[in-house]
């Protein structure tokens, strides 16, 4: 692996976190068709390095958050036990499957990816009513967008642990962040609103991305200076990308990235097939 | 660095929670929120020093043994951070008597103790 391969995946690293950020997606769902379709890594290799990215996302942002009320603690260690489940579950299973058919999963997750975006693009769903009773599961933050209170109840706990167990399924089979599934499932099924939504599904997938992490590492499937490189990059990144979320136009990103995903998704599947 | 960025009080640039900066009428601040806050900022400055360090040294000279010794080290820190951080919850809703809370939470840890023997099974039989 030469200096140039590794400093391309870190530069890659920094586009990836930087969009992630910006959209609340992880950066793995750029780094895996990198390190497949341009490196031509074995699907294993990219999955084991990109889960290392997600890992470090998940953790770096909800450092940053963590203290803001804005992560539902609560309800986040509840679908962790799902989610954690379905991260081992992929992982364990990665291992039978062949790289013709986790590409094809892959070019199939990142379309449906693109559907969810472009479905979502105007979803902002806050209802600030500070005297409602949040519940065991439910919680309170502060908006600064509407400048009060929103206070949430949570719905359809089972639907949430289901979609946590698929998204972690997905996440440790494909070693992408699963979290751009999760968010809208905690958003439009089960009453959490959006940034809220955004916040816990980060601060999940951390968990979720260690369930399936190890065992690629202890497969030796985790190439050390290149999940480095690919780690630094996505935390420089993202870094940057927080700060843009707040200015940034999120609507024309978003559009961009679903057509981003679509190409992706095409090309996986052309050279797959 | 931004200079000359305007004061908004809603926001801080620095790595972490602020308890002084922002205390939104939310309520008050979470004990576990800002323990677990602060567990995943010191596994985030470990592991990344780490990982820089070993990469430097690779990037000097490829193959070299301390790099690899660097590079391990710094993606153990990481994948324990969050072991760390769900640790660290059971600690805490015990210490509240949240009994329901220490079992899902224990749970997790039961889910992420299966993924651990299996990786250690899988480099032991490599």
């Amino acid at each position: 692996m030469s200096n140039l391969v590794v400093l391309s995946v870190m530069g890659m690293g920094v586009v990836a976190g930087a969009l992630g950020a910006t959209l609340g997606l992880g950066g793995g769902v750029l780094l895996v068709p990198y390190f497949r379709q341009v490196l031509g890594l074995p699907a294993a290799v990219a999955s084991g390095i990109s889960l290392t990215t997600v890992i470090a996302t998940s953790t770096a942002v909800s450092a940053e958050t963590a203290g803001r009320r804005l992560i539902n603690l609560r309800l986040g260690m509840v679908l962790e036990v799902a989610t954690a489940a379905g991260g081992l579950t992929g992982g364990l299973a990665a291992q039978w499957v062949s790289d013709r058919a986790l590409d094809l999963q892959f070019a199939a997750v990142t379309a449906l990816i693109a559907g969810v975006i472009l479905t979502r693009l105007e979803r902002r769903n806050i209802i600030p009513d500070p005297t409602a009773d949040p519940g065991r599961l439910g919680g309170r933050f502060y908006d600064p967008d509407s400048g009060s209170d929103v206070v949430y109840r949570v719905r359809r706990l089972p639907l949430a642990l289901v979609a946590s167990w698929v998204a972690g399924a997905i996440s440790g089979l494909l070693g992408i962040g699963g979290g751009v599934l999760k968010t809208p499932v905690l958003n439009a099924w089960c009453g959490v609103p959006l940034r809220a939504a955004a916040a816990t599904s980060a601060f999940m997938i951390g968990v979720t991305a260690v369930a399936a992490a190890p065992i690629y590492y202890g497969q030796g499937k985790i190439d050390a200076p290149l999940a480095a490189a690919a780690v630094l990059g996505v935390l420089a990144g993202a870094r940057a990308g927080q700060r843009l979320s707040e200015t940034a136009p999120t609507r024309r990103l978003k559009v961009l990235m679903a057509a981003v995903l679509l190409a992706v998704s095409a090309v996986t599947l052309l050279r797959t097939w | 660095m931004v200079t000359d960025e305007p004061q908004r009080p809603e926001r801080h640039g620095s790595l972490g929670p602020d308890p002084t900066n922002h205390l939104p009428p939310g309520g008050a601040p979470d004990p576990l929120e800002r323990l677990i806050g602060r567990v995943l900022i010191a596994g985030t400055i470990t592991a990344t020093g780490l990982l820089a360090l070993g990469l430097a040294c690779w990037l000097a000279k490829p193959g070299g043994g301390i790099a690899a010794v660097f590079l391990d080290a710094g993606l153990v820190v990481l994948m324990a951070t969050p072991v760390g951080r769900v640790v660290a919850s059971v600690v805490e809703y015990a210490r509240e008597r949240d009994w329901l809370f220490v079992a899902i939470t224990l749970a997790v840890l039961l889910v992420l103790a299966g993924t651990l023997v299996t990786a250690v099974r899988t480099a032991i039989g490599r």
